[in-house]
């Protein structure tokens, strides 16, 4: 089963922030790394996809006063998502080796 | 508070009590003025020097207690005013689906709330607003979805062209 480019980085932004993966921690993540700010709605959508599809897990926390008093949601990927993610990552990189890109640096 | 509302009673040689608009409270006097004089003495001839440092005492102490209840009420009205815009929650609760909606809502008063520590409440609630309104469009995608909207719809071209 293929992903999609914004799955692979949620998964990947899930993977960093283990095992605190929750909505604002995999927002802040995918802010700093990506240098752009992704609609917590879209992140919530995909997590949802994901979560359809067997590639990630959740759990209920505790509410907490700063949040209004709601719960978070934090979020594992599964073994199946982790083969998922890897199979993606890696045709990716099959599919980029060997071109030449103007300005990369890899 | 007048002078002659307080009224001082000496119980020991270093405490006092002091009945002040009907509330009692208990003063300590200077360090050693126990041990230097007697409780006459102090009845006698200090009583108006103690009475006078026993007042500053107590207005220092009210100056105290209603600095505290200024910032008590300060941080409650904060607390209680620093809430996100009420349409913007209205909208994302309406449109969010059920299974996540709270974790949805409580990441955004999470971001709110660090943004308002950060950026003051005036641009946390703006960034709040840009927030759902960025989330509208995946929001009604998933909405419609859910809601079968494109079968429906799919539905209806079929019957019509009668394939």
């Amino acid at each position: 089963m293929t992903l999609k480019q914004t799955e692979q980085v949620v998964m990947l932004a899930i993977l960093r922030k283990q095992p605190d993966a929750y909505g604002v921690s995999i927002y802040e993540e995918l802010e700093k790394r990506l240098d752009k700010e992704v609609p917590m709605a879209t992140i919530y959508a995909t997590l949802e996809n994901l979560e359809k599809k067997g590639f990630v897990k959740s759990k209920q926390g505790q509410a907490t006063a700063e949040r209004g008093g709601r719960a978070k949601m934090f979020f594992e990927i599964t073994g199946k998502g982790q083969a998922a993610l890897n199979a993606s990552l890696n045709a990716l990189d099959r599919l980029r080796q060997g071109t030449k890109l103007a300005g990369a640096t890899a | 508070m007048k002078d002659e509302d307080v009224q001082v009673e000496i119980l020991e040689d270093d405490r006092v009590r002091v009945r002040i608009e009907g509330e009692d409270h208990l003063i300590n006097l200077p360090p050693g003025a126990g041990r230097m004089i007697t409780l006459n003495d102090l009845r006698r001839a200090h009583l108006g020097a103690w009475e006078r440092h026993i007042l500053v005492e107590l207005r220092k102490q009210r100056l105290e207690e209603d600095r505290l209840h200024d910032l008590v009420g300060q941080a409650t009205d904060r607390t209680s005013t620093i809430a996100p815009p009420a349409f913007a929650e209205l909208v994302i609760s309406f449109l969010a689906p059920k299974n996540s909606v709270q974790a949805l809502l409580g990441d955004l008063h999470e971001m709110f709330r660090k943004n308002a520590d950060r950026l003051g409440q005036r641009e946390a609630r703006r960034k709040y607003r840009i927030q759902v309104a960025v989330s509208l469009a995946p929001l009604i995608w998933q909405w419609l979805k859910r809601i079968g909207f494109f079968t429906v719809l799919v539905d209806y071209f079929r019957s019509k062209l009668g394939l």
